[in-house]
């Protein structure tokens, strides 16, 4: 069966693919769905007196209504998008290229520098992305920000004519951004560096090794491909949760720059305070509440599908089984394949097919019957 | 020695090794500012605000040749840390006070809240996921599987809004802070003795059970918010590995010597799901951490975390972010320690150092 048929045969294959899909359109048709004010760029646009504290229902002109200071929720929704988007992608992208090279190379390297490597990524594991959120932000404050430079080695490096792209870059990368690169990349080294090690003994990679295979094309050629699919997993599922990270931090008003973060956090006297009630101000809550969960969900569901069709073992598991079996008469159907598949005469001795056969029933009635197959006295007692 | 205070040891002795790369990854980017930056991570607090600016450059000046701040980097690095384990981590201009005594003080909270929420959490990961496992399909199971699918896609401050909009604000029945002003008050007077800075156990000891039952009515949300989202992922962990077992040999021949179900599940398998339960906690240590901070910042807790909402609040001050960091790292270390002890009190494969975690 194809990949892209093993993938559809999930109704939450498709459906999480598709909820990733309207998120990828919306951010690439931010500019038409909800054109900026030539005046004001950026997410939050004014659609009124920026003196009005309390938010607006829905009207004509702002149709999700607006956040305190008249700032329209639907543009801030879909601007937002793609500030996620674009957050989530580049960092997961970043880190898993990072990390899947540095896996590859110090598993395949093997030795005591594979293994002192590996001991710097856990090392790396103690580190707490708001730690380094802070400690980078401060970093920031006194390099880039007071020096326009940095300085190495007793002296000062500006980043001017030759270097200002530099400078351009790190001024206007978040710094959270930066923090989750440096601090989210150890999952996908230690991952690829335990599929290459446990890889490099195979008969396949020692005899692509015999025929005279280069290091490079080694890895290059077997082992990447091999450890591809479950780092594809790992970082559909790391979209998501960076994203949700980001706004986390954004709500909490530590940095980060999420604009979903931001919405929650300017509505967020309102959400909690005079109303009474979560839904009192629901544009101020459901819209950003719900583009940021469902934004994790689709990620973290996407994350489960590619597993179902990349790994090949959850493959085997789960679509080798008969259509029927998956829809939930799971048990009765393996129970009859298994015994099936054996003699008749072991059915009454094999311990498995008849845990599997008493699966389905009460726990009282499996510990009964089990009494019953160890003693032919205590068998005929329960029959009769 | 017997086998398992000689686990405790070895791997007592690899939290310094990690705290060593990482001070050195963080003073490598601190060597990116100029001297004159870092000089501020060594200043005193008899500083005086009023200085003038020859006076500032001069005692800046002393201070780097005395810490020889114009030296390589190693030199830098082991100065730095001999500070480090005799000082007070530098002074901070926003809390106008050491940066040491200020986390130790604000410990207390960050412990209380980390502690309930894992005393919460650990024992109902494992028991629920090991139960979905073990009845697979059964309703137990597809309870838990959309409790836990609920709780891994509700991000922790959105469920920290609806929790205060319900049980704060309509219901009132808990309260973000750590204590009310009444209590407050009474706990600022001498009569009441600190033993261990956690609101609920000082209570305990001082016979005050009102205090006590007003410190927990605070706890609840925080404690819910932060054990929610990890009890979920641990008891999946815990679920899948339980799948994975019950086909294994020693379970069919417990079954086949009559060992009655709940004590095949709970003698049995129970040992040999905690170690990949416990192992993916382990590696999830920083997001706990992280999340005790989040939780702290949203429901005004006075933890450790507030010292960085003073760090970032404009003034630069790197003595108490890279303090904050450094302390942050302890944290998390501390709870992969614990985590790992508590692996190899139920694990003898994990003491005996077999299987290697």
């Amino acid at each position: 069966m194809s990949r892209p048929h093993l993938f559809l045969r999930r109704w939450q294959n498709w459906l999480s693919l598709s909820v990733i899909l309207v998120y990828i359109l919306v951010a690439i048709a931010a500019p038409y769905l909800s054109p900026d004010d030539p005046k004001e760029p950026g997410p939050f646009m004014r659609v009124g007196r920026p003196s009005e504290s309390r938010p607006a229902p829905p009207r004509a002109g702002s149709p999700l209504g607006t956040l305190p200071r008249n700032i329209d929720v639907y543009h801030a929704l879909v601007w937002g998008t793609r500030d996620a988007l674009s957050f989530g992608l580049i960092v997961t992208v970043s880190t898993a290229i990072f990390g899947i090279l540095y896996g590859a190379f110090s598993g395949f390297v093997g030795n005591r520098l594979g293994s002192f490597m590996i001991r710097i990524a856990d090392s790396f594991l103690a580190f707490p992305a708001i730690a380094g959120l802070v400690f980078l932000q401060q970093l920031y404050g006194s390099t880039i920000t007071a020096l326009g430079g940095i300085y190495v080695e007793g002296q000062a490096i500006d980043f001017t004519a030759p270097l200002s792209m530099i400078r351009y870059l790190l001024e206007h990368v978040n710094p959270l951004m930066l923090s989750l690169i440096i601090l989210s990349w150890m999952p996908y080294a230690r991952l690829v560096h335990s599929i290459v090690t446990t890889l490099k003994q195979t008969d396949f990679v020692q005899s692509a090794r015999a025929l005279g295979g280069s290091a490079f094309w080694i890895v290059r050629k077997h082992l990447l491909p091999n450890s591809m699919g479950p780092a594809m997993v790992l970082a559909a599922r790391d979209v998501g949760g960076i994203v949700v990270l980001q706004a986390t931090l954004t709500f909490i008003n530590i940095g980060g720059g999420s604009v979903w973060g931001a919405m929650l956090a300017q509505g967020r006297d309102w959400i909690l305070g005079p109303g009474g009630s979560l839904l009192t101000y629901w544009w101020a809550f459901l819209p950003p509440t719900f583009a940021v969960m469902l934004f994790g969900i689709a990620w973290n569901m996407f994350g489960d599908s590619l597993g179902d069709v990349l790994t090949p073992t959850s493959r085997d598991e789960f679509y080798s089984q008969s259509f029927w079996s998956r829809l939930g008469k799971k048990d009765a159907s393996s129970k009859d394949e298994l015994l099936d598949s054996i003699p008749a005469r072991l059915h009454r001795s094999d311990p498995v097919a008849e845990e599997q056969a008493l699966r389905s029933k009460p726990a009282g009635k499996t510990l009964v019957s089990h009494a019953g197959d160890l003693d032919p006295a205590a068998q005929s007692q329960t029959q009769a | 020695m017997p086998p398992f205070l000689q686990f405790v040891i070895r791997r007592f002795l690899a939290v310094p090794i990690s705290l060593l790369v990482i001070t050195m990854i963080l003073y490598g980017g601190v060597m990116l500012t100029p001297p004159e930056a870092r000089a501020t991570l060594y200043l005193s607090e008899n500083i005086n605000q009023n200085l003038t600016v020859e006076q500032l450059q001069t005692i800046e000046a002393q201070l780097i040749r005395r810490y020889h701040l114009r030296d390589p980097y190693p030199v830098q690095y082991f100065l730095w840390v001999k500070t480090l384990l005799n000082g007070s981590w530098g002074y901070s201009p926003s809390l106008n006070e050491f940066v040491l005594p200020s986390l130790l003080r604000r410990t207390p909270p960050t412990l209380e809240l980390a502690l309930y929420s894992l005393l919460l959490l650990i024992p109902l990961g494992l028991v629920s996921g090991m139960m979905a496992g073990w009845k697979r399909g059964g309703h137990f199971d597809r309870g838990f599987r959309l409790l836990a699918f609920l709780s891994t896609s509700t991000p922790p401050f959105i469920l920290a809004i609806v929790l205060l909009s319900i049980f704060y604000i309509n219901l009132n029945w808990f309260a973000p802070g750590r204590i009310s002003l009444p209590y407050r008050l009474e706990t600022m007077e001498g009569s009441f003795v600190y033993y261990t800075g956690m609101l609920t156990i000082d209570s305990l000891l001082n016979g005050r059970f009102d205090i006590m039952g007003d410190a927990f009515r605070h706890l609840a949300m925080p404690v819910f918010t932060l054990s929610i989202y990890h009890w979920a992922t641990l008891g999946r962990v815990a679920r899948v590995s339980v799948m994975g077992e019950e086909k294994k040999e020693y379970v069919i021949a417990a079954r086949s010597r009559g060992v009655i179900e709940r004590r095949i599940v709970w003698k049995h398998i129970f040992r040999n799901t905690l170690t990949p339960s416990l192992t993916s906690m382990t590696l999830s240590a920083t997001s706990i951490v992280s999340g005790v901070f989040v939780a702290e910042i949203i429901y005004n807790i006075n933890g450790i975390s507030s010292i960085i909402l003073s760090a970032l609040s404009g003034v630069p001050d790197a003595p108490a972010a890279l303090g904050f960091a450094i302390y942050s790292v302890i944290i998390t270390l501390l709870l992969m320690f614990i985590l790992d002890v508590l692996q190899a009190v139920f694990d003898p494969r994990v003491r005996e150092g077999v299987l290697k975690i």
